[in-house]
């Protein structure tokens, strides 16, 4: 482990942040803490940045405890949400900073210099000061004061909150691949679920100071921990019901195998069900009325509303000569993979 | 994406007379629509003022009555060509900058203090700077004559009584009381602006500093104070302008006989009834105010420069 992080508490005042957070992350990996804001992901975030130091637990990085390091000895790289660029230097002297705090050389800083700017293709805008650049230049410039130092550990906060949506996307994926090109390890902090798949080899979510779960994008996608971890990824419907003897019928004729006993709950995401348009009434199954269409090209998303239960969503792919379901006509609902579904125990109402 | 962001622009108002062309013309922030009335008056009540006794300063005065026609620069020769002149001028520009110095940093560690308090206490602090100001200059000037002043003074007799000193120490009507008025009545106008700089700062950026290396008093010397330099300008500025112009205060704390420029503006033009005299040195008195406050905008300037340099 490259970074490990072991039962970390953290209090603002009454408000306890962190509750017993651990982590252990590789050396190169790339993972995300990924939760709605004020889940503590951010916290958590500074407690390795040494800018909070915790009330319990641990922070060791390569082998050194630095729980109680401060900040500017801890050799870790941070990209904050709102860049912090210094204002008052160019971005030359921005991504010298470090170097000179340092007391490198002259000429193999300037050296360094110019290779962090070639890295983010800046070396154009060198004398320009912050407030002459864009949103996405100034990330470029925070990037690469940060990895002109050399880290072996790169946080980052948000890093693409102030972009817009197009300019994202791109980003995230050279930032992946430019950390992913250095090895270093990186730890991203984000509350978009889209933006942590695309980024991490791991993804920890976050919910109210703990530590969810810990696992690939795919599997928290396709095996959640929880109905918590199964709404925040992606969308999900959770039918809940009871389980007996090791099955749990979510609807009329409609059986899971279940892992569990008593009250449970069936995770199922709307691309593993099937709405098929059924003549008048056919009797037993599972049927309902198509109460929202949502067209988006590619796919289709529909609200089915099952009488004496919530609404399922479904997800169908759609090609041209489909024809797509009408609001208020009747269907009958089906698994397109019942292994595919997750049965949890129920959480405590 | 190429384009530096810039604020949008704003309106403001509603209403009928709100959409009036000409409060439409005042509130758009084109032209110098929204200075008029404080321009107005201004050039009702300082610019023509200002006028007039400039003008005193080039004519000859007989007997109460304006000699016709008189315009001559001798005035002006005169004052300049006097050692007794300069000496004052001296004196007014030493104690004005000195002052100031002081008040920087006095000030300075009081501002960033303030930004490190809750609420209550940022409260409590900002009452206590600003409380002086409830309060005239001239209550102060005597409250310190009362402290500082005379054998049975406050300070001697605290002093005496402590036996930190043998004999009285003679302070009043010195350099050192005038000095230590001018501090004392001028400290808020450092402090506020400081606060005013030093609160808006982004703490985040310190926080980069930490991060890319740099502990904290390297932070405090090469991102903070730099980042500050507005309010230190503006502070040093409104300082010098105050203590260089003040002569309440070495009038009464420095004794009959310490004159500074503004002193003499004021014994020429209210006791001696020279208006010739007075009116020549106010004007240069207005405009040396005028270059030096130009110089302390400039070396903030080149202050904020140098800083940068220094990181090369």
């Amino acid at each position: 482990m490259h970074v490990q992080v072991d039962s970390l508490d953290k209090s603002f005042g009454p408000t306890r942040v962190l509750k017993e957070c651990s982590l252990g992350i590789d050396r190169g990996e790339v993972v995300t803490l990924l939760g709605p804001s004020g889940c503590g992901k951010t916290t958590l975030l500074r407690c390795i940045a040494g800018f909070y130091i915790p009330e319990r637990g641990s922070v060791v990085i390569g082998e050194r405890d630095m729980t109680l390091v401060p900040p500017h000895r801890r050799d870790v790289g941070m990209i904050f949400q709102s860049y912090a660029l210094f204002p008052h230097l160019s971005v030359r002297r921005n991504v010298e900073y470090g170097l000179s705090v340092r007391k490198v050389a002259r000429s193999e800083r300037d050296d360094r210099v110019a290779k962090a700017l070639d890295l983010v293709s800046l070396g154009d805008l060198a004398d320009r000061y912050p407030s002459q650049l864009s949103g996405g230049q100034q990330q470029r410039v925070a990037i690469a004061r940060v990895l002109v130092l050399e880290p072996t550990v790169l946080l980052l906060d948000e890093p693409f909150n102030a972009l817009d949506a197009k300019l994202r996307y791109s980003m995230q994926v050279e930032l992946r691949k430019l950390v992913k090109t250095l090895g270093i390890t990186t730890i991203f902090v984000t509350h978009d679920q889209s933006e942590a798949l695309t980024l991490s080899d791991r993804v920890a979510v976050m919910r109210e100071g703990e530590i969810e779960q810990v696992a690939p994008p795919l599997g928290v996608y396709d095996t959640p921990a929880s109905d918590y971890v199964a709404d925040f990824i992606g969308s999900a419907n959770a039918l809940a019901g009871e389980a007996h003897a090791g099955s749990l019928e979510i609807a009329p004729g409609v059986v899971l195998t279940a892992p569990v006993e008593g009250r449970a709950v069936a995770i199922v995401r709307p691309e593993n069900l099937r709405a098929e348009p059924v003549e008048g009434d056919t009797g037993a199954g599972w049927h309902g009325r198509v109460g929202f269409v949502r067209a988006l090209g590619a796919t289709v998303e529909y609200e089915i509303e099952v009488p004496g239960r919530e609404a399922v969503k479904v997800l169908a792919l759609r090609l041209a000569s489909d024809r797509v379901l009408e609001l208020g006509q009747t269907v009958r609902l089906s698994l397109r993979d019942p292994g595919a579904c997750q049965v949890l125990r129920a959480p405590a109402p | 994406m190429n384009e530096p962001a810039r604020p949008a622009g704003r309106r403001a108002g509603t209403g009928r007379l709100a959409e009036h062309p000409l409060v439409t013309a005042m509130v758009s922030s084109r032209g110098i629509g929204p200075a008029v009335p404080a321009l107005v008056y201004l050039v009702v009540f300082m610019v023509i003022p200002f006028g007039l006794l400039f003008s005193f300063a080039f004519l000859t005065v007989d007997r109460g009555e304006v000699v016709p026609w008189s315009f001559s620069l001798e005035h002006f020769g005169s004052a300049l060509g006097d050692y007794l002149f300069w000496r004052i001028a001296w004196r007014s520009f030493w104690v004005g900058a000195l002052s100031t110095l002081v008040c920087l940093l006095l000030a300075y560690p009081v501002a960033y203090l303030y930004t490190t308090l809750g609420s209550v206490a940022r409260k409590l602090l900002l009452v206590a700077v600003i409380a002086p100001l409830l309060t005239s200059a001239l209550v102060r000037v005597y409250a310190w004559i009362v402290i500082l002043g005379g054998r049975r003074g406050l300070m001697n007799t605290v002093l005496l009584e402590l036996g930190l000193v043998d004999r009285p120490v003679r302070i009043l009507n010195t350099d050192w009381s005038v000095l230590i008025g001018m501090t004392q009545i001028h400290l808020p106008f450092m402090i506020l602006p400081l606060i005013a700089v030093l609160v808006a700062r982004d703490v985040e950026i310190e926080n980069a500093s930490l991060n890319l290396g740099a502990g904290r008093i390297r932070t405090f010397f090469r991102v903070t104070l730099p980042l500050s330099v507005p309010g230190i300008v503006a502070g040093t500025a409104l300082v010098f302008a105050l203590s260089y112009t003040n002569f309440i205060i070495p009038q009464l704390l420095g004794g009959g006989n310490y004159t500074t420029l503004a002193v003499q503006v004021y014994e020429f033009v209210v006791v001696i009834l020279d208006w010739t005299k007075g009116a020549v040195r106010a004007s240069l008195l207005l405009a040396s105010c005028f270059v030096f406050v130009l110089l302390i905008v400039w070396a903030g300037r080149v202050a904020t420069r140098w800083t940068e340099a220094r990181l090369s």
